[in-house]
């Protein structure tokens, strides 16, 4: 292996983990003087192997290990990729922040952000996945060294879409050329603002020529690019997404590309209500939602609950009737996750909105067996049963003969246990519907005892 | 034993130290992003509005609105009215209301000429009307204000309601959803007209939106959500329809087992302190508040307690947002030092008396 190449180290073992850490750091003590400044960063990053994580109450993490460098020297920035093993639920990148000695000599702060690849281990259900962080350097003259010709940036993966792009060096709209003509209309906030905002010199010069231009009203590319701008410094600016379909509109613009945009930014917000509006926007007005499932899946696949993301699929498979497929999407998320509520609900969707076909009997039953077939996987699990519960809702003989059976086989659920109680009380059978209101109250479901003894006192 | 007293008794400190120092330290983190908020909220500099009630209706809810200048917030929210235009009034009918803040860069003297793609926001209109009040507005003729054009946004109103039922934010295209509905029917009851909106039309698609859980989502399909179930039935109540829920058992059945410890928003998720609002007042406007287990909901939210204010979840750093849903979710099962709120309005009981019921 020569000094410039850097192999690329996957596993998932903890051991194969160990050998790929002391490979690296061999590595990094060859190479250019450039890169001993780097390599000593790295290695007090490294010694943070025996730190352990901790990023939810009840579970201790294994430690992070780091699996591959590369370093941008035109970027002036060392990107490290670390493995590791999380809890599922728990907030890797915050605990990443928390604990890695990131208080470095040169280094003015660091980028953390989550990359897309994830695995489950199925052994112990915690995922593994890889967090990134970039450590920014100040451009000493001791970082000097960096050649700046040369430019290692090599990533793990062929697939770089998670990369940055090189972080040009910002120059201020009074020093560029093509915007002389544009005078900047600064905000005014009058005498005594009140939760002022800090903004940074860049927020403020873009969002001057921001106003200024759409003061003119002016259609142009350069108007594009600017509510681009606007855009990414604040999302949520709803005024830049509507000025931006407006001047889309008068330049005609490329649709297809303007899906691109709206990808990319969404990778970094993806809870962001503009931002999936003004992509069901552009796909109706294009009329081709070919690349729209792939989309929402891939944003699922991120975040399983990601109710934009449900919200747009829905849009889409019912404006298409692409109904065949769903249900096996669905079953795929559930197997994964019997939980994913999200998924139930959008099996109700698939369901119940299909029109052409009839929610008969048949179905109901062959659901409902489903239903039950995860709700034995996870019996505390709720959102099984509100699905039985919403298909079965007029049939109150099934539901009970349902919640018996489950009941007997499966005492420790609160949900099956539940259901029988109220179903039980409704008929009139007060003894053995307040024999189970008490099980639940002080065994089953101890959380909601009141509520347990409320119910028990209706009539 | 009084709520305090719990939360005191587990800290293992002597008794008053660690409520005293949770009031002292969330007085402090108010006043300073009342002041200013870091840099990070750039993102959201064009709801400043909403980020303004928050802190200010904070405030209020601690009976501390002493450490900010009423006088002039209420002067900076009359900068960011949407006017009709001073020349032709019919060209900005339909954008009435108010902004989410200047950075448009409008005049802060109230600038009656129309400029172009300047609009309002119903969510920002909502707020603004809100902090008016918290801050001391007084009424006039017409209105609980002194000088908002009340017909002016009644009238945008009309405009912002679609088909479905639904309201859109603004104007121009954009998304609808159940936070906008309840939106459109806080700000009519606020200014005692309900003329402006449909309210069948927006009934109806309330109980569209009501999944097969009984909870509601944002739109007819969508999964049922802690926000949006606290928008329908709160709107429901501001327009006076609470009889128009379909199961009422049903639906506190899923918003009580909502509790995990704190509340969570949809089922399986984990709590997050602000559901402790969204879910608990939708509880305490059907009159099922008691039902919560509340010091077990107390504790979860103290333990979001984070630099002064409240964080989503323990151990991530706070935010306005969650601070003041944390002091509302507090507030609601009686936590000593913080006034009891209204919870259709979601600000204190003392300011939405003084809005007339426009029911009775």
């Amino acid at each position: 292996m020569s000094s410039s190449g850097w192999r690329t180290f996957h596993s998932t073992t903890s051991r194969d983990f160990r050998l790929n850490t002391r490979r690296l750091l061999l590595r990094l003590s060859l190479g250019s003087k450039g890169l001993r400044k780097a390599s000593r960063l790295l290695k007090s990053v490294l010694h943070c192997e025996s730190h352990l994580l901790y990023i939810s109450p009840d579970k201790v993490t294994r430690a992070m290990r780091m699996v591959q460098v590369s370093i941008s020297k035109l970027h002036r920035n060392i990107q490290v990729l670390l493995y590791g093993r999380f809890h599922p639920r728990g907030n890797v990148v915050t605990s990443a922040r928390r604990s890695l000695p990131w208080r470095l000599h040169g280094v003015t702060g660091v980028n953390f952000y989550k990359t897309k690849e994830r695995a489950v281990d199925t052994q112990d259900s915690l995922d593994i996945q890889m967090i990134g962080f970039r450590i920014r350097q100040r451009p000493t003259a001791a970082c000097g060294t960096m050649s700046t010709n040369e430019n290692r940036n090599i990533s793990i993966m062929s697939d770089s879409s998670d990369d940055e792009k090189p972080q040009n060096v910002y120059v201020p709209f009074g020093q560029r050329e093509e915007w002389e003509d544009v005078t900047p209309v600064p905000q005014d906030d009058g005498p005594n603002p009140v939760c002022r905002i800090a903004y940074d010199d860049q927020f403020t010069d873009t969002m001057n020529y921001f106003r200024a231009i759409v003061r003119s009203d002016e259609r142009s590319p350069r108007a594009l690019a600017i509510t681009g701008d606007a855009i990414r410094l604040n999302t949520g600016n709803y005024t830049a997404w509507y000025y931006r379909r407006l001047v889309l509109d008068s330049l005609k613009s490329d649709l297809p590309k303007e899906l691109e945009f709206i990808t990319s930014i969404g990778i970094k917000n993806p809870k962001n209500y503009q931002i999936w509006y003004h992509r069901r926007a552009i796909v109706e007005k294009l009329g081709d939602y070919s690349r729209e499932r792939q989309y929402t899946e891939e944003h699922i696949q991120q975040d399983s609950k990601n109710y934009h993301a449900w919200a747009h699929r829905q849009w889409v498979v019912e404006t298409n009737g692409w109904w065949d497929t769903e249900l096996e999407y669905i079953d795929k998320l559930l197997q994964y996750d019997v939980r994913n509520n999200s998924a139930w609900n959008q099996r109700y969707f698939a369901i119940t909105r299909n029109k052409t076909r009839q929610v008969d009997q048949n179905l109901a039953t062959q659901e409902t067996d489903y239903a039950i077939s995860y709700a034995k996987k996870a019996p505390n699990n709720q959102s099984p049963w509100l699905y039985i519960k919403g298909l079965n809702n007029q049939d109150v003989g099934k539901l009970k003969e349902i919640c018996e059976h489950f009941h007997q086989n499966y005492p420790t659920s609160p949900h099956a246990a539940g259901m029988l109680a109220e179903l039980h009380q409704k008929e009139g059978n007060k003894t053995r519907s307040d024999e189970l209101y008490n099980l639940l109250a002080n065994n089953l479901d101890s959380i909601h005892k009141k509520y347990w003894i409320y119910k028990m006192q209706q009539e | 034993m009084s709520e305090g007293q719990g939360a005191q008794a587990s800290s293992g400190s002597t008794p008053v130290d660690h409520h005293a120092h949770l009031m002292t330290s969330l007085q402090k983190y108010l006043k300073n992003m009342s002041n200013v908020l870091p840099r990070p909220y750039a993102g959201q500099d064009s709801n400043r509005l909403t980020l303004l009630y928050f802190v200010v209706s904070a405030l209020d809810l601690v009976d501390k609105l002493d450490l900010v200048d009423r006088k002039q917030i209420i002067d900076w929210i009359y900068a960011q009215q949407v006017l009709p235009d001073s020349e032709d009034p019919s060209k900005n009918t339909a954008r009435c209301g108010f902004r989410g803040g200047p950075f448009l860069g409008n005049d802060f003297n109230e600038d009656r000429k129309c400029v172009h793609h300047d609009q309002s926001h119903i969510a920002m209109t909502y707020t603004a009307l809100a902090v008016l009040k918290i801050c001391g507005d007084t009424p006039s003729a017409d209105s609980p204000f002194s000088r908002v054009n009340k017909k002016a946004i009644i009238n945008s109103l009309k405009h912002l309601q679609g088909p479905s039922g639904s309201f859109n934010p603004t104007a121009g295209e954009s998304e609808n959803d159940m936070r906008f509905v309840y939106c459109a029917a806080v700000i009519s009851y606020m200014l005692g007209d309900f003329s402006g909106i449909n309210i069948d039309s927006a009934v109806e698609y309330i109980l569209k939106s009501t999944s097969y859980d009984y909870g509601m989502g944002q739109g007819p399909g969508q999964e049922s959500h802690g926000g949006s179930t606290y928008c329908a039935v709160a709107a429901l109540s501001l327009m006076n329809r609470l009889d128009a829920l379909p199961n009422v058992p049903a639906l506190v059945d899923w918003l009580l087992t909502r509790q995990v410890s704190g509340f969570q928003g949809r089922v399986n998720k984990p709590p997050d302190s602000c559901y402790s609002f969204w879910i608990g007042a939708t509880l305490d406007i059907l009159g099922k508040y008691d039902l919560v287990e509340f010091d077990l909901l107390k504790s979860f939210i103290l333990s979001c307690s984070s630099m002064g204010g409240f964080a989503k979840m323990p151990t991530m750093p706070p935010d306005v947002l969650h601070t003041y849903m944390s002091l509302c979710g507090l507030s609601l099962g009686g936590y000593p030092g913080i006034k009891p709120i209204h919870g259709a309005l979601g600000f204190s009981r003392d300011v939405a008396d003084q809005f007339p019921n426009p029911w009775k």
